[in-house]
């Protein structure tokens, strides 16, 4: 998505977080080694395209976003926040990724005043994928999950 | 929260479904400014400040993990 958009000056970056649901073949990290190791293998199986930002071992950027596992933030200028979801929806990041832009576009010449808004939003639950992932990760990660 | 609480080695569905409950009380609203942290990229292993990847545009930030 980021490529998209990259002509106007958009970045998109994964932070690798400590493991959500470790088990006997992707332990929790007791190092940084480890924790490069995981970032790795991940970025392999996914071909992941994006730059990979590693947190420090005791997740400190995790922590002082609100620790959740896979949670979506979109930042401008200055550090402003304009969009944080607490869980990760391509559609839904493209749809707030436009609004951003054409407002910061418009903003000073159309006098722009931001406001709140908050919505409910929606995914699908896939358990037998969900169950697939984490038996990945390994048996351990399954029963913990489901104990 | 140290290195060792951070990183668990039994998932616990309780306390991380606690962890979306504060979630709705931490202070970062849109419309706030979002924290720096240094972070390390995977290739170059470099330090990277998180504000030097926002300060000229739109900067998208998925956190996660391989598990």
């Amino acid at each position: 998505m980021a490529a998209r958009y990259a002509h106007r000056s958009v970045r998109s970056v994964f932070l690798y977080t400590r493991e959500a649901h470790p088990g006997e073949n992707f332990r929790h990290h007791t190092s940084m080694k480890i924790k490069r190791h995981n970032a790795r293998a991940f970025k392999a199986e996914f071909n992941v395209q994006r730059q990979i930002l590693l947190d420090d071992l005791e997740g400190s950027a995790h922590q002082a976003y609100g620790m959740l596992p896979n949670m979506s933030w979109i930042i401008g200028p200055g550090g402003m926040i304009h969009y944080k979801a607490t869980w990760t929806d391509p559609a839904d990041i493209e749809d707030a990724l436009k609004y951003a832009l054409d407002a910061l576009d418009r903003r000073a010449k159309n006098k722009l005043l931001p406001y709140h808004s908050e919505r409910l939003k929606w995914r699908v639950r896939d358990d037998d994928k969900f169950r697939a992932r984490l038996l990945k990760n390994g048996p351990q990660a399954v029963r913990d999950f489901y104990a | 929260m140290t290195g060792n609480a951070y990183n668990y080695s039994v998932f616990n569905l309780q306390a991380e479904l606690g962890k979306f409950e504060e979630f709705e009380n931490l202070p970062l609203h849109a419309g706030r400014r979002a924290p720096d942290s240094p972070v390390e990229d995977l290739e170059t292993a470099e330090t990277v400040q998180l504000k030097d990847l926002w300060s000229n545009g739109l900067l998208i930030v998925e956190f996660g993990s391989y598990t």
